[in-house]
C-alpha cells in the first residue's frame, strides 16, 4: 500500500507491507520502520515503532491532526489539494481573515493590490483586552480591504480578501 | 451555615466553587448566558438560571438579573468567583442591601482597594513599603511630571482606576512624559471611564510575589504563604509556583508580616491577595490588593492543604478563622500552568471552537481544575481559560518533571492550546534555575515557534490510523464485546 503524505510543507512517500503478527514494514521517506499499532480509545492509538511504544491521538480523514508528547502535528494526503479535508472547523475559520471574536480594528496593514506571503500580518485587532494580528493564510494579492481603523467587527466578517497567487506556495517554509 | 449559594460566574472557577459547596452539603445555583446553556458549570449545579445573552454586559455583568436569580432561587449567599463582578463594589453593596451574603470583603473595602491611589495611601499609612510614587493631583500633567522628575526616571504611569494592563506607560526620559500622559489617560478613560493617573518609579525586571491572606469577621488575619507569578505574557500570568525560588525564610516572614499589615490597614475580611514586586536587591514594594479569590489559588491549596473556598464560605457565614499563623506551614512545591484556548503558533490568538477530544492528565500530585468537557464548545465571548493544571511534589525539581509529564499527557483537540509553549518554558534552563522575573518570556521566548521535530512519527501515526480504520471495517477488533444481537443466531417465536 502506498501513500504520499504532506507534513510541514514537505512531501513524504510511504510504502506499507504487511509483516508477521499484525505488524507492518514501512518504508517512509527512504527509511525503514517496523510498525505495530492498536486502538486504545476513541482517537487514541498505541504505536510501536521499532520496538519503542508511544501513545498518539489522531483525528481526521484525508488531513489528520496528530498529538503526542505534548506536541501537535498536521499530516495530510498529498494526493488531495492542500487545505482540503480538514477535520476542525476552527481550521476553516483560520483560512479566511476574520476575527475569532467580536473585536475592534486597531490598524489595517495592507491595501488593495499589495502582494503578501503566507503568515504576513494584515490586520491588527483588539479584543478581550489583547491586541492580536490576523495573518495571511496563504500567499497572494490583496483584492479587497473591507474594514477600516476603528471599526467593530464580528466573527464571519471577511476583513481582507486575498487572491491566491498563481505560482502557488507548495513547498513554502 | 448557608443552605444555598449562587455562583455568579462560569467556567472552571464556577465548577471548582461548586465542588466545595457540595462537599459542605450546600445547594448550588448557577447562572448562564445563552452561549453557556450546556456548559459544565450549569450541568454541575442543582438549579440554574439563564441570565441573558452571550455578551457579558448583558449577562454575567448584569447585577439586577443575577440578584433576581438569587431571590427566585432562595439563595442565601453569592460567591462571585474571579473577574466579572467579583471586585465590583456596587454588586457587593447590592447584595448586602438585599440581605444576601456576598462571599468576599465588605463593599467599602473593595471600593477603597480598587482605587489604586487610595490603596497606596492606605498602605503608606499602615507602614507597608510602596513603590516610590506620586501622591498629588491625578489629572494635571504638569504637576505629575514634576513629581516624576523628583522620583527619577524611568517611571511608569498608571491609571488610578486601572487593571488588566490598561492605561500603563513606561516613560524612560522627561521629554517623553507628556505624550505618555495623553496616551495613558485616553486609554484609561476608554477602559475605566476615568482618565486619572499616578506614577511610580519603574522597577526593571522584578519578580512578582503575592501573598494569600485570610481574615475573619473577628479581626483575625493571617497569611498563607506566597505565590511567585513572574512568568507573564502581556501582563497575563501563565505559570505560578510556590514556594518562590527567590525567598529565603527571613524574607518570607518579613513579606508575610507586611502582607498581614496591609490587610489589617485596609480592614480586610475574607480571602484576598497582597501583591508585591521584588527587586533584584531584595527590596520589596506593595503593588496592589486583589479583593477576590484568584485564578492561581490552587497553588496555595496544594502547599498548605487548606481549601480556600471552604474558608471563604465559613468566614462569610460568621465563623472564626480557626487557624493561627504558626500553624501555617508549607509542604513541598506546587506549580500551576494555565491552559488557555489560544494558538501559540499564531501569536496566541484566541482559539474558540468545539472540543472534539479531551483527555486530562491524572496521577499522584496532579490536579486539573477544568471548565470544559469533550464535545463542549469554547465560546469566543469570554476569557478563553479552559482549565488549570496544577502539580505538587516534594521538591521543585521533582515537581518540574511531574508538570512536564502531565503536560505531555494533556490532549485537547478542536481548539489550540499553549501546551507546547508551556513545555518549552518548563524544560528551559532559565526556568529550572529559578530565574523567573517578569521579563522572562521577553528575554527567553520572544521568538518562540513550535518545535515538534518528530515528523516521521507523525506520519507513522497517520498511517496507523488509516490501517486501523481499514481493519475495523473488515473484522472485529480485540476486546470488542459482541452484543447478543450478533450472537443470537437464528430463532423464532
Amino acid at each position: 500500500m502506498n501513500y504520499r503524505l504532506r507534513v510541514k510543507g514537505k512531501i513524504v512517500e510511504a510504502e506499507i507491507d504487511k509483516a508477521a503478527d499484525e505488524s507492518y514494514h514501512v518504508l517512509l521517506g527512504g527509511k525503514r520502520y517496523h510498525l505495530s499499532c492498536f486502538r486504545t480509545g476513541e482517537f487514541l492509538i498505541r504505536l510501536e515503532v521499532d520496538g519503542r511504544g508511544r501513545d498518539v491521538c489522531v483525528r481526521g480523514e484525508s488531513r489528520k491532526d496528530i498529538i503526542f508528547g505534548g506536541r501537535e502535528y498536521s499530516v495530510e494526503d498529498a494526493e488531495k489539494p492542500e487545505g482540503s479535508g480538514g477535520s476542525s472547523p476552527v481550521r476553516e475559520m483560520g483560512e479566511s481573515i476574520t476575527p475569532p471574536m467580536p473585536a475592534l480594528v486597531v490598524k489595517v496593514l495592507v491595501k488593495e493590490n499589495d502582494r503578501v506571503s503566507r503568515g504576513d500580518p494584515v490586520v491588527v485587532i483588539s479584543a478581550m483586552k489583547l491586541e492580536t494580528r490576523l495573518t495571511a493564510p496563504y500567499a497572494g494579492k490583496v483584492t479587497s480591504v473591507n474594514t477600516a481603523e476603528g471599526e467593530k467587527v464580528m466573527p464571519g466578517d471577511i476583513l481582507v480578501e486575498i487572491d491566491e497567487s498563481i505560482e502557488g506556495e507548495e513547498n513554502h517554509e | 451555615m448557608f443552605r444555598k449559594i449562587l455562583i455568579a460566574n462560569r467556567g472552571e472557577i464556577a465548577v471548582r466553587v461548586m465542588k466545595t459547596c457540595r462537599e459542605m452539603g450546600i445547594s448550588t445555583v448557577s447562572v448562564y448566558s445563552e452561549a453557556d446553556r450546556r456548559a459544565l458549570h450549569v450541568l454541575n449545579s442543582d438549579q440554574s438560571y439563564c441570565i441573558g445573552e452571550a455578551d457579558p454586559s448583558r449577562s454575567y455583568l448584569s447585577i439586577g438579573t443575577i440578584l433576581k436569580a438569587a431571590r427566585d432561587s432562595g439563595a442565601d449567599a453569592i460567591h462571585p468567583g474571579y473577574g466579572f463582578l467579583a471586585e465590583n463594589p456596587e454588586f457587593a453593596a447590592a447584595c448586602e442591601k438585599e440581605g444576601i451574603v456576598f462571599i468576599g470583603p465588605p463593599a467599602s473595602v473593595i471600593g477603597n482597594l480598587g482605587n489604586k491611589r487610595e490603596a497606596r495611601r492606605i498602605m503608606k499609612e499602615g507602614g507597608v513599603p510602596v513603590v516610590p510614587g506620586s501622591s498629588g493631583d491625578a489629572a494635571n500633567p504638569e504637576s505629575l511630571k514634576e513629581e516624576a522628575d523628583n522620583l527619577g526616571y524611568p517611571v511608569v504611569i498608571k491609571a488610578v482606576a486601572g487593571g488588566g494592563g490598561k492605561g500603563i506607560r513606561i516613560v524612560e526620559s522627561p521629554d517623553k512624559f507628556r505624550e505618555a500622559f495623553e496616551s495613558a489617560s485616553g486609554e484609561a478613560s476608554a477602559s475605566f471611564g476615568n482618565g486619572e493617573l499616578y506614577c511610580e518609579k519603574y522597577i526593571r525586571d522584578p519578580r512578582h510575589i503575592e501573598f494569600q491572606v485570610l481574615g475573619d469577621s473577628q479581626g483575625n488575619i493571617i497569611h498563607l504563604l506566597e505565590r511567585e507569578c513572574s512568568i507573564q505574557r502581556r501582563f497575563q500570568k501563565i505559570i505560578e509556583e510556590s514556594p518562590s525560588p527567590a525567598l529565603d525564610e527571613t524574607l518570607r516572614e518579613e513579606m508575610g508580616r507586611a502582607a498581614v499589615r496591609a490587610a489589617k490597614a485596609s480592614g480586610y475580611r475574607n480571602a484576598g491577595t497582597v501583591e508585591f514586586i521584588l527587586d533584584s536587591d531584595g527590596s520589596y514594594y506593595f503593588l496592589e490588593v486583589n479583593t477576590r479569590l484568584q485564578v492561581e489559588h490552587p497553588v496555595t491549596e496544594m502547599v498548605t492543604g487548606i481549601d480556600l473556598v471552604r474558608k471563604q464560605i465559613e468566614i462569610a457565614a460568621g465563623e472564626e478563622l480557626g487557624l493561627t499563623q504558626d500553624e501555617i506551614k508549607g509542604r513541598g512545591h506546587a506549580i500551576e500552568c494555565r491552559i488557555y484556548a489560544e494558538d501559540p503558533a499564531r501569536d496566541f490568538v484566541p482559539s474558540p471552537g468545539r472540543i472534539s477530544f479531551l483527555r486530562e492528565p491524572r496521577g499522584p500530585g496532579i490536579r486539573v481544575d477544568s471548565g470544559i468537557t469533550g464535545g463542549g464548545t469554547v465560546p469566543f465571548e469570554y476569557d478563553p481559560i479552559l482549565s488549570k493544571l496544577i502539580t505538587h511534589a516534594e521538591t521543585r525539581e521533582q515537581n518540574i518533571s511531574r508538570m512536564v509529564n502531565a503536560l505531555k499527557e494533556y490532549i485537547v483537540m478542536g481548539v489550540k492550546t499553549p501546551v507546547e509553549f508551556l513545555l518549552d518554558i518548563l524544560e528551559s534552563v532559565a526556568f529550572r534555575s529559578g530565574e523567573t522575573t517578569t521579563g522572562f518570556i521577553g528575554k527567553n521566548f520572544s521568538d518562540w515557534v513550535p518545535g515538534g521535530d518528530e515528523d516521521e512519527i507523525a506520519c507513522l501515526a497517520y498511517l496507523a490510523d488509516e490501517l486501523l480504520g481499514r481493519i475495523k471495517r473488515t473484522e472485529e477488533g480485540p476486546g470488542e464485546v459482541r452484543s447478543p444481537w450478533q450472537t443470537m443466531g437464528n430463532w423464532r417465536l
